[in-house]
């Protein structure tokens, strides 16, 4: 990513993701995302858009990490001032990304609020709202008292990295992300 | 049709009951057979969307569907009843997901902010089918070589009497220039070292879909990178992809198709026995580099290794290609010590980098002349047919890309097809036949 922006601590961040930003459309059998900045992150979410409208999501699906111990997670920097990406732990679905995807997450109140940022990237757009609303499927901004601002003529792009799909089949033992005890 | 386990109309089933317990298994089949009771399509949320096939459990609070109800369906003073508009602006239904893409495997990038951190590799879309076209009528993409160590790649044709050929239009006849590097040098063991290949060198002049390099010489090169030059300066390397080949375990490099090889960031490279160079080719970089403002390639050879590395010369006022290496002075006892700087994007730093093309020599005829290529025989880019200028030599695309690496997975029991046993209609007569004693 090729930017940064400071101040985010207690901002609900929004990542939108057009089809034309994502390959493969189907997702295989599991999702990860993988976030950059130097914040607190409280809680983060991924979704298929919605036919309804391309600002809400069909549904929010909530993204662990440190093996599902953890819903909240600390992405820095790393010595010589660069992000180093954070992946989630993985979603066991593959979503569907024909209308796009929406990721969503809210940023702690407390630490650092660094994000990074990237702009001129086809296919993704980015808004913010001053409260914890991450969880909140619609994110449309239909007149002034809704709470979202959109970022996107700033930077397309924001905390997100990547999204990654997990393609390999399933077999009888294992799926390669997840082994049950004993195998 | 096989099932698919996120059809919300099929019970949970595996993976997606391995976290579920009974009771939530035992209520997903629930929900399955109610919504194969109801329809066999997918269900969409009135409130915000939701697909059925997205998610199969959806569910809004009361309020919120008292809400919906109040501010569309009725006024709170009408009557309870009311027959909805059939002719609503509902969506239409979803189109299937279509089937997965063949050859993917383990996690692979869907979508990316920036460029990718090294190592990523996102996967290139496949050929799409002409506008109004069908899957049939896909083109497959083509090799054809961007840059080489022989320049220029196309020459004009000589006959046997060594007389150049033109055709009947008087247009001189072109031919490929085999891509050669006649020189070899000894000593490069422990040497980081870069080539500069300039833009004019460089056809199709536009990103391919993927990439491959071909390296000879006599030496084991420990790390192998290109990266696209900096638009304002040409000595800075915007970012470096890591390349990798398809190597034994001892670095010795395998045929593509070789299922025991491993992805190796070295390999080992030699000769013949014959004293011959045995090309070596590296895996599909995965992605396409903007070539605009010229590559950089950068290797680091490995200390212990045989340190050949054949080379091209080239005349003053000729160069197209720039070789640098990498050395520098221990700052205590002020001996040479050679850093390996492969991965460093900054050719500007004369304290490490030399430039060894610009320093050349001088033969006895007064001419200048330098070494201009190093290593590198051919750097190729896979294209779509239509990119590729008329004339420029093709081969078709044939290696496994160096995203899908072959995994020992149990064949999977192929099931036998259901014996058709036509029942016997209880209406119609038996056939009369002998009759047994």
């Amino acid at each position: 990513m090729d930017g940064s922006q400071n101040g985010w601590q207690g901002r609900t961040f929004v990542q939108r993701i057009d089809p034309n930003g994502i390959y493969p459309i189907p997702g295989g059998y599991a999702t990860r995302l993988w976030v950059m900045g130097d914040f607190i992150l409280d809680s983060l979410y991924i979704g298929p858009v919605s036919a309804r409208d391309p600002w809400i999501a069909a549904h929010l699906y909530q993204m662990t990490f440190n093996s599902g111990l953890s819903k909240s997670a600390a992405p820095t920097t790393a010595d010589d001032g660069s992000f180093v990406g954070v992946p989630t732990d993985p979603l066991t679905l593959g979503l569907d990304g024909s209308r796009g995807l929406i990721i969503t997450g809210y940023i702690d109140p407390a630490g650092n609020g660094l994000v990074a940022t990237q702009s001129r990237q086809l296919g993704f757009s980015s808004r913010y709202a001053l409260s914890d609303l991450a969880s909140d499927v619609d994110k449309r901004i239909i007149d002034a008292s809704s709470p979202y601002t959109d970022t996107t003529a700033q930077y397309n792009a924001v905390v997100v990295q990547m999204v990654e799909g997990y393609y390999s089949p399933p077999t009888p033992w294992t799926t390669g992300i997840y082994t049950p005890a004993g195998l | 049709m096989p099932k698919l386990y996120y059809a919300p109309w099929q019970n949970p089933s595996w993976p997606q009951d391995m976290d579920m317990s009974a009771d939530e298994i035992a209520r997903g089949a629930r929900a399955a057979s109610l919504q194969r009771a109801q329809s066999p399509a997918n269900l969409i949320c009135k409130l915000d969307g939701s697909w059925s096939q997205d998610h199969p459990f959806h569910a809004d609070s009361f309020y919120s569907c008292m809400n919906y109800r109040h501010q569309n369906v009725i006024g709170d003073q009408d009557p309870w009843t009311f027959w909805q508009e059939i002719d609503g602006p509902l969506p239409g239904p979803k189109q299937p997901v279509p089937p997965l893409p063949v050859g993917l495997m383990d996690w692979q990038v869907r979508a990316l902010a920036g460029a990718p951190p090294v190592g990523v590799m996102p996967p290139i879309p496949p050929p799409a089918p002409p506008p109004g076209g069908t899957p049939s009528d896909v083109v497959p993409r083509v090799w054809t070589i961007m840059t080489q160590s022989t320049w220029p790649p196309m020459v004009q044709k000589v006959d046997a009497n060594g007389n150049l050929v033109y055709d009947n239009s008087g247009n001189p006849v072109l031919v490929q220039n085999p891509a050669t590097l006649p020189y070899i040098g000894g000593g490069w063991n422990g040497y980081s070292w870069s080539v500069f290949y300039d833009a004019s060198t460089i056809s199709p002049l536009i990103a391919p879909y993927d990439m491959r390099i071909t390296i000879v010489g006599s030496y084991t090169l420990d790390k192998f990178f290109i990266g696209a030059a900096n638009a304002a300066n040409w000595r800075l390397i915007n970012l470096n992809h890591q390349l990798f080949f398809w190597t034994d375990s001892a670095g010795n490099p395998l045929n593509p198709n070789d299922s025991t090889g491993i992805k190796s960031k070295s390999v080992v490279v030699n000769f013949d026995d014959n004293g011959n160079y045995v090309p070596v080719v590296t895996m599909k970089l995965g992605l396409g580099i903007d070539p605009t403002n010229g590559f950089w390639i950068s290797g680091y050879l490995d200390p212990n290794g045989n340190g050949l590395a054949p080379n091209t010369i080239g005349y003053l006022g000729g160069f197209e290609h720039w070789i640098f290496e990498a050395t520098t002075n221990d700052p205590v006892t002020g001996v040479m010590v050679l850093p390996d700087l492969a991965e460093n994007t900054d050719r500007s730093d004369t304290t490490v980098w030399y430039d060894v093309t610009d320093a050349g020599w001088t033969n006895s005829d007064g001419y200048g002349y330098a070494m201009t290529d190093l290593c590198v025989l051919t750097i190729e880019g896979l294209y779509d047919p239509s990119q590729v200028p008329a004339g420029q030599l093709t081969t078709p695309d044939t290696t496994p890309t160096s995203r899908i690496i072959p995994r020992t997975t149990p064949p999977l029991i192929k099931p036998k097809p259901a014996r058709i046993v036509s029942p016997r209609s209880p209406l119609l007569p038996r056939a009369p036949g002998p009759r047994r004693r």
